[in-house]
């Protein structure tokens, strides 16, 4: 052979190979390429849609499932972001959010854009008037998220943590809301000054991985809850309960990689430690999870009744859900504590509620969240079935949807 | 379906490419069937319902074909045929692509309201439209005979690689090769490095260049686009629209040469121009080649009597070329703006006088200027914007959006700049002067550099970044 003919060959051996590999991983990864295929197609195909509109949409899952199911895709992810860590981006391109921010405190967050409220504030206050004719007390917790408001006495954190171009919405869309919310004269608790003060570090709080706040935060915001319960809304909570030095700490370090890091990669976002907090003192629980009308039943003390702990098994992949070890996102959820006997509380939730409640209802008989996203019923019927001493309303500054504000 | 997809790096192109070499090796007839079949496939996994629409512009032009070869000699029916000819393709496209510019603008001049539902534009109309044209007009010239056999003409106007954004493949420079083209592994493996450039610069430049110019052009709708931004924008275009383009022409040749054909070149880094002719010799070439051939020489030319008549063979073929793009007067607006430029060229003897950096920068700003008109929703936005760039807006110098997007971008400015140089080319003509063109070690060198490059491309896709043609709208 001579030299000439060599030329390009080792590209296009190189070439052929990896393409054939791709396509024999699909050929073994055939039945997740099916299942995520069937899921996306029912979440975006209608009833009613022409066929050839089906047809389209079974092209669009199909690109979708083959995308998400391509044979190495974290090493890729991997890949793409050590290129973005090696020219030091603070902005990388996401196809879902449309781009991610490495913040000052190396931390990776969305932003929120400025969002029409008038749908959530209109439902939130049906919501509250129909609960006051029946005298059940209604009060909207806003909880904060990753980036910080412009309030006095965070001095410790910074405000500005993105790029200077970029505007974000988030806590000025949640400043309208409960402005809106107290001028009709429904009760509100922002929780965020009173949250950034707690003089915790911003690592302290937030995941740096994920979008959500981490096991510390959410038992801050637990407290925080308990202590406004108490002094604004007739509550008689021990304070015992959520005492942080009742409660076992236990660090798993390196152990957790939340959604925005699988989004760019260990090499970019790292790795995020993760705490399991439970109580020391005994409890005893009956927790109902109901979800499309089958109901499971978890009894025991808190540990073994509400913990799902699949999430923390050590051998589970590190990008596993390792925040929804509190009982993670249902339809509807009871939480019965047989050692106490007052307080009746349901929370309408988002996903940052999930260890909220968990850690709410060791001082409470009962407590009941539900999830908008997932829940079918009318919450004011639920309610005034159910009825509990206060129901609160608790969502982060991302999620004035409609969908997390279609009560009915 | 897209070139740069999973689907098609992982699904299509691997099945294709193992029956057509492995299960059909022996047959040609067999290789046809299957490439019009893939590309049908193809064509349908982006737009289904468009499908049947470029099977009866094959089955009308074939049909023209085997009539013009049979009438030739007689030059009435001849050139009655080729007339119906034109007549059926571009009311084709007339109808999915002009109609409505058309209706709203007499709307607009005589007060009438003729309304028309909205019309989807088949992808790729434009491309396949002009395949057809070529085949019966080559026929007509007696360059080629026609194609008895159907599946060939559907083969030559349907086949994938250059189905949707070209290059416009003239029929003559590949009639030879639907039958008696000549597979290589040789030829196989430059199509392969020639589809993994291709890949690279869309994937990995276009698609960054694409965020910057979608929001200064959106920020410069709502004056909020500063001085900086704005030409950072308009730059960040100019990069986007050759990478994306010569991109896809790059895939598209690579793509042909793995089948065994050879098409034309495409581009030939029209940013190293010195005048705006010279640009539009390296610039999308197929279509300046099809409008010369097809319009310019049959209209007389250059070599007319006066200097009236060239300009209206000008105006004639800009005019084409501006609306071929799209039906909006931007375009329209953007290939008169190369009419003046070329025809004030051709009259002064431009190309042959001055300082070629002067040039080179006279060029650049024209043609920036040009992509500023070319992007632009209206004639009113692009004029917004020009004034921005021309410190006419009272916008300001800098705002942080152009001091963020440098900094974060400012590998992908280099590479940008370094790979609209004939970097590649002059790099072989070095390696060859230095005999080390073939040498082992170069050729790994080469080759790990291109499986990185698509490795990297693969991690952007999978990572799921903006992945628009913009040629698909042409």
């Amino acid at each position: 052979m001579s030299k000439r003919k060599i030329k390009y060959k080792f590209t296009a051996v190189i070439f052929v190979t990896i393409i054939f590999c791709f396509a024999l991983g699909m050929v073994f990864n055939v039945f997740d390429v099916g299942r995520d295929f069937f899921a996306y197609y029912n979440s975006i195909s209608r009833p009613k849609e022409a066929s050839i509109e089906k047809m389209k949409d079974a092209i669009c899952s199909f690109e979708y499932a083959t995308n998400d199911n391509i044979i190495c895709k974290m090493d890729f992810i991997e890949f793409y972001g050590l290129t973005q860590r090696i020219m030091n981006k603070k902005i990388v391109t996401d196809y879902n959010y449309g781009a991610l921010y490495k913040t000052v405190y190396d931390q990776i967050t969305f932003t929120v854009y400025h969002k029409d409220l008038n749908n959530a504030i209109n439902n939130t206050t049906a919501l509250a008037d129909g609960l006051k004719k029946s005298e059940i007390p209604f009060l909207y917790v806003q909880a904060p998220y990753k980036l910080p408001p412009q309030i006095s006495g965070i001095e410790n954190i910074k405000i500005h943590q993105l790029p200077p171009n970029i505007n974000e919405y988030g806590n000025s869309n949640a400043d309208n809301f409960i402005e809106a919310l107290n001028n009709r004269g429904i009760k509100t608790y922002d929780m965020r000054p009173d949250f950034w003060r707690s003089g915790m570090s911003q690592n302290e709080l937030f995941f740096n991985t994920d979008h959500h706040w981490n096991i510390d935060g959410a038992f801050l915001a637990t407290t925080l809850l308990e202590n406004y319960l108490n002094s604004n809304c007739g509550f008689n909570i021990d304070p015992e309960y959520y005492d942080k030095n009742n409660y076992n700490r236990k660090t798993y370090k390196k152990f957790f990689v939340g959604s925005m890091g699988r989004r760019v990669g260990i090499t970019y976002g790292g790795v995020d430690d993760f705490t399991l907090i439970t109580p020391k003192f005994k409890t005893r629980y009956t927790v109902y999870e109901k979800e499309n009308e089958l109901t499971k039943t978890y009894n025991g003390d808190f540990n073994n009744a509400i913990l799902v702990k699949k999430y923390i098994d050590p051998k589970a992949d590190i990008s596993e859900d390792r925040y929804a070890v509190y009982h993670g996102d249902n339809a509807e959820l009871i939480f019965k504590n047989h050692f106490v006997d007052s307080g009746k509380i349901l929370i309408i939730k988002d996903s940052f509620g999930i260890p909220v409640y968990s850690f709410l209802s060791t001082g409470v008989s009962e407590i009941r969240a539900l999830d908008m996203r997932l829940f079918k019923g009318d919450v004011l019927d639920y309610a005034l079935r159910y009825k509990p001493d206060i129901v609160i309303l608790m969502y982060n500054v991302d999620t004035f949807s409609d969908i997390m504000f279609d009560f009915k | 379906m897209l070139f740069s997809s999973v689907i098609f790096i992982a699904g299509f192109l691997p099945c294709v490419l193992f029956i057509y070499y492995i299960i059909l090796n022996k047959s040609r007839q067999a290789q046809n069937i299957l490439l019009v079949l893939a590309s049908l496939f193809f064509y349908a996994w982006g737009e289904p319902r468009f499908v049947p629409i470029m099977l009866a512009s094959a089955t009308g032009n074939w049909i023209f074909g085997i009539l013009t070869e049979k009438y030739r000699s007689n030059k009435r029916i001849s050139k009655i045929l080729i007339t119906i000819m034109l007549i059926f393709n571009l009311s084709i496209i007339f109808v999915f692509k002009y109609l409505i510019f058309t209706l709203s603008n007499i709307n607009l001049i005589f007060d009438t309201s003729f309304s028309i539902k909205s019309v989807e534009l088949p992808l790729g109309i434009s491309f396949f439209t002009f395949h057809a044209i070529s085949y019966v007009m080559d026929i007509r010239r007696g360059k080629v005979e026609a194609q008895r056999n159907f599946l060939n003409v559907v083969l030559y106007i349907s086949f994938f690689p250059q189905l949707i954004a070209g290059p416009i493949v003239r029929y003559h420079t590949i009639s030879d090769q639907i039958l008696n083209r000549k597979e290589t592994f040789e030829e196989f493996s430059s199509g392969v490095c020639r589809f993994i450039i291709g890949f690279g610069k869309k994937i990995l430049l276009a698609n960054n260049f694409a965020g910057i110019a979608n929001l200064s052009f959106t920020l410069s709708q709502h004056n909020e686009c500063s001085i900086a931004f704005a030409w950072m924008g308009a730059v960040s275009y100019t990069f986007q629209i050759y990478f994306d383009f010569s991109g896809y022409s790059d895939m598209a040749i690579g793509l042909g040469r793995m089948f065994g054909f050879k098409f034309l070149e495409n581009f030939n880094h029209p940013y190293v121009s010195k005048s705006v002719s010279e640009f539009w010799r390296r610039w999308h070439i197929s279509l300046g080649s099809f409008f010369r051939d097809y319009v310019y020489f049959p209209l007389g030319g250059s070599r007319v009597e006066t200097k009236e008549r060239l300009i209206l063979n000008l105006f004639v073929v800009w005019f084409l070329t501006g609306l071929w793009h799209g039906a909006n007067w931007t375009f329209i607006v953007w290939g008169l703006f190369y009419f003046v430029f070329i025809t004030f060229e051709k009259l002064t003897g431009f190309e042959q006088k001055g300082f070629n950096s002067l040039k080179h920068i006279y060029t650049m700003i024209l043609v920036i200027i040009g992509w500023v008109i070319f992007k632009s929703p209206s004639i009113g936005a692009a004029v917004s914007y020009l004034k921005i760039m021309l410190f006419m807006s009272g916008s300001n110098l800098i705002d942080s959006n152009a001091s963020v997007y440098l900094k974060e971008n400012i590998c992908f400015f280099i590479a940008g700049f370094v790979f609209s140089l004939p970097v590649t080319q002059n790099l072989t003509r070095y390696l060859a002067k230095k005999n080390l063109e073939d040498n082992y070690l170069v050729e790994i060198a080469r080759a790990i550099a291109l499986a990185f490059v698509f490795l990297l491309a693969i991690a952007y896709l999978v990572k799921g970044s903006y992945n628009p043609f913009i040629y698909f709208n042409f």
